[in-house]
């Protein structure tokens, strides 16, 4: 395959070249991940299932497509907030969680953890539907980041979107 | 020098001296040691090897942590420099405080301070200017008179073309003379739809394939300088360990490296050239302050190349203060500084197309088309001075329904559908050089090496805003003619500067008492120093500088190490 040959071609040239500057040290996955954000371990456990509740995993026959918190999207979701979002804006994610815990406790009689599917997306649901402002912008932002973090992860790409880094051609105008 | 024996000033004297490692400062450097000068090249940022310091080329989205966006403490490290605020182009940035400025009016000032310079962060568009942009001045009355025509640059595009590597089609067009090309990168639908209606409604409206440094078929002189095959990743901005297009790191450095001749010296701020009070009409080096150390030292050399990008040139002359020099260095006329100039790129346009759903594109397109100039070309025919040109570009981009949540929202997100075709214009405008536009050294304040501050004083004249409003109007026009909907015009209104274009200050000409440099871009007062950055320009025309920059250096060089043969300097 022609293509396969210009990805080994480009590897074997620039195989060398995957040297990490000081300032981006936090890029290595493990520091990521151990590096203590603005969670609690708690809240952290409850961020994985809202992403997760956003973005499940779901089956068809014979195959199995991973959900957000399979491919991590939680810690991306808690870096992001952590490294880019203002203090203000990493209260309203505690104190939305907090809601998400609070409401599932009153309808459900069980933490968000351990309720159903449906009653994990009425939950979610209500959110995004809600007067309060700061319930929906906080299921806003979640939404957005666990669709980025899930959208821009590798699995999603190679797999679903065609991600292809050097394609070696460019047809202006091609039968689609 | 006085206190120095002779072998300590032995080891400090070459036979050039470039300030610089961008676009211009590279080629200075190819040619000279090309030509057996010991040639210096100063650069006052950190060393970028070709290949081995592009520490983001090979990345995949999902590698950077952020997925680009830069966390708000390194935000703030990073201030004003928020053009490559992104994680994969962070190391081109400049932290704040690195050179700061005076901004007497909004001026955006982009800058790279590192070995290669803004040849890692440009556009990689080069097309040749024309007659109709040398002769500008003398006939629209503006500046002063080029003192070159087409004929005299013309083998100096072919020569530096060549070596660089330009892709683009013989056009025939007689305000975008065509070069040596290699392969032309294709347009895609919607722009050769275009191209075909402007050709059926007008006589002088042209979509051409924008002429790009990409390397579409390298040649032997390609392969020689390590350099390998354009792959379309279109992550040029990261650095391209392929040498893929042109950059000095890939190209003219390593070249002037293998000829043994060069010494490379980065973390060196050029404070000042020395003029040589016992050789009139001479300087005899630069005061370098170590980027570290932050101590002074002194270089010393037979002729001095100036390339550190338009601004950095201005403010180095202007702090090269002799008793013969007070105004700084060659400024008898009290031209230096002033008539700076920029390329207008405030307007753009931008629509969705109907049809063309059966086609599509494939792989990426590191370059678009390109509109050249039409407006005032043959005659003057508006109520503004001069013209613009237009990139154009566009695609066909994916929908995603973002609705819901669970299940059905994942579904979406995994089988994005095909989108309609869109295009865009962006308008390139030339900005008429007038006096008040000047920079000039703060009288007070001084950077971290003791260097007095620019104070930048630009601002655009009722002659941009009329241009911003044709340039929106004829598009819109066109566009329509193109059967394109929900047409958006919009004036940005972007600070100059904006464009990275910025020019002048030390203008070519042919009389001493109106301009800077002479023809050969020699200083009419200081015969061995050479300005062939953007900071020699008279006028801008519209068309992507570097070409013309590489073109004059190049052809200075020449004409310097000539001189250099015969005596005369």
């Amino acid at each position: 395959m022609k293509r396969r040959g210009v990805i080994k071609h480009l590897t074997l040239a620039t195989g060398a070249f995957f040297i990490t500057p000081s300032w981006a040290s936090r890029w290595s996955k493990a520091s990521a991940v151990s590096e203590p954000g603005f969670l609690s371990v708690a809240e952290r456990d409850l961020l994985a299932e809202v992403v997760d509740t956003i973005i499940p995993v779901t089956n068809s026959p014979g195959e199995s497509t991973p959900g957000a918190k399979d491919l991590g999207v939680h810690l991306f979701v808690e870096r992001m907030l952590a490294d880019c979002y203002e203090k203000p804006t990493q209260q309203k994610v505690i104190n939305g969680l907090k809601a998400v815990s609070t409401m599932s406790t009153e309808s459900y009689v069980k933490p968000f953890e351990q309720a159903s599917t449906t009653q994990r997306l009425a939950v979610l649901t209500r959110m995004a539907n809600s007067t309060d402002t700061n319930q929906q912008e906080f299921l806003a932002l979640m939404k957005s980041l666990t669709i980025q973090g899930y959208t821009t992860s590798e699995y999603v790409m190679t797999n679903f979107y065609h991600y292809v880094m050097a394609p070696g051609h460019y047809y202006g105008c091609i039968p689609a | 020098m006085a206190n120095l024996t002779i072998d300590a000033v032995k080891a400090m004297t070459f036979d050039a001296i470039v300030i610089g490692s961008g676009i211009s400062g590279g080629w200075a450097a190819k040619e000279l040691c090309q030509k057996g000068l010991k040639t210096l090249v100063l650069e006052r940022g950190r060393d970028v090897k070709h290949g081995t310091d592009y520490p983001t080329a090979n990345l995949n989205p999902w590698d950077f942590p952020h997925r680009g966006q830069l966390p708000l403490d390194i935000r703030a490290e990073y201030g004003k420099s928020r053009s490559f605020m992104r994680e994969e182009t962070l190391q081109w940035a400049i932290k704040e405080g690195e050179q700061p400025y005076v901004e007497e009016k909004p001026f955006t000032w982009t800058r790279g301070y590192h070995v290669g310079g803004k040849s890692l962060l440009w556009a990689r568009q080069t097309q040749r200017w024309s007659d109709f942009d040398f002769e500008g001045p003398a006939r629209d009355g503006f500046a002063v008179d080029w003192p070159i025509r087409y004929t005299d640059i013309a083998p100096w595009y072919s020569y530096v073309e060549k070596f660089a590597g330009i892709s683009g089609n013989k056009d025939g067009l007689p305000q975008l003379p065509d070069g040596e090309f290699l392969p032309p990168i294709q347009l895609n639908c919607v722009e050769t739809h275009l191209k075909e209606v402007l050709a059926k409604n007008y006589q002088d409206r042209h979509v051409v394939q924008g002429r790009c440094a990409h390397l579409t078929k390298p040649q032997p002189i390609h392969y020689q300088q390590g350099r390998a095959q354009c792959m379309h990743r279109t992550l040029c901005v990261r650095g391209c360990p392929l040498g893929g297009y042109f950059s000095s790191n890939a190209s003219t450095l390593p070249w002037a490296e293998n000829t043994g001749n060069m010494t490379l010296r980065p973390h060196s701020v050029v404070h000042s050239i020395i003029y040589d009070e016992k050789r009139p009409g001479r300087a005899s080096g630069v005061r370098v302050v170590d980027g570290h150390t932050k101590q002074m030292m002194e270089f010393y050399a037979k002729i001095i190349f100036v390339n550190s990008s338009a601004l950095s040139s201005n403010l180095i002359l202007l702090n090269s203060i002799s008793s013969r020099f007070p105004n700084g260095l060659g400024n008898d006329s009290g031209l230096l500084g002033k008539y700076i100039a920029w390329h207008n790129y405030r307007g753009r346009v931008s629509a969705q197309v109907e049809g063309f759903l059966d086609k599509t594109t494939d792989g990426k397109n590191p370059s678009n088309g390109y509109m050249p100039r039409f407006r005032n070309l043959h005659k003057q025919e508006t109520d503004f001075l001069r013209g613009y040109a237009a990139g154009v570009g566009g695609g066909r981009g994916s929908i995603q329904n973002r609705d819901g949540l669970g299940a059905d929202l994942k579904a979406s997100l995994l089988t994005p559908q095909p989108g309609p075709w869109n295009v865009s214009s962006w308008m390139m405008g030339e900005t008429v050089p007038i006096e008040k536009n000047h920079v000039r050294l703060d009288t007070l304040q001084k950077d971290p090496y003791g260097i007095p501050l620019l104070v930048t004083s630009a601002d655009w004249t009722e002659n941009d805003d009329k241009m911003v409003n044709d340039y929106m109007e004829q598009l819109t026009e066109m566009f329509t003619l193109a059967g394109f909907k929900n047409i958006k015009a919009a004036d940005s209104h972007s600070a100059p500067g904006s464009d990275i274009h910025e020019m002048g200050g030390v203008r070519m000409g042919r009389d001493p008492k109106t301009s800077l440099l002479n023809k050969w871009n020699q200083l009419h007062h200081c015969k061995n120093v050479f300005v062939t950055d953007g900071a020699c320009m008279t006028s801008t025309a519209t068309q992507n500088p570097s070409l013309t920059y590489m073109a004059l250096t190049a052809r200075a060089a020449n004409f310097a190490v000539n001189e250099l043969k015969k005596k005369n300097l």
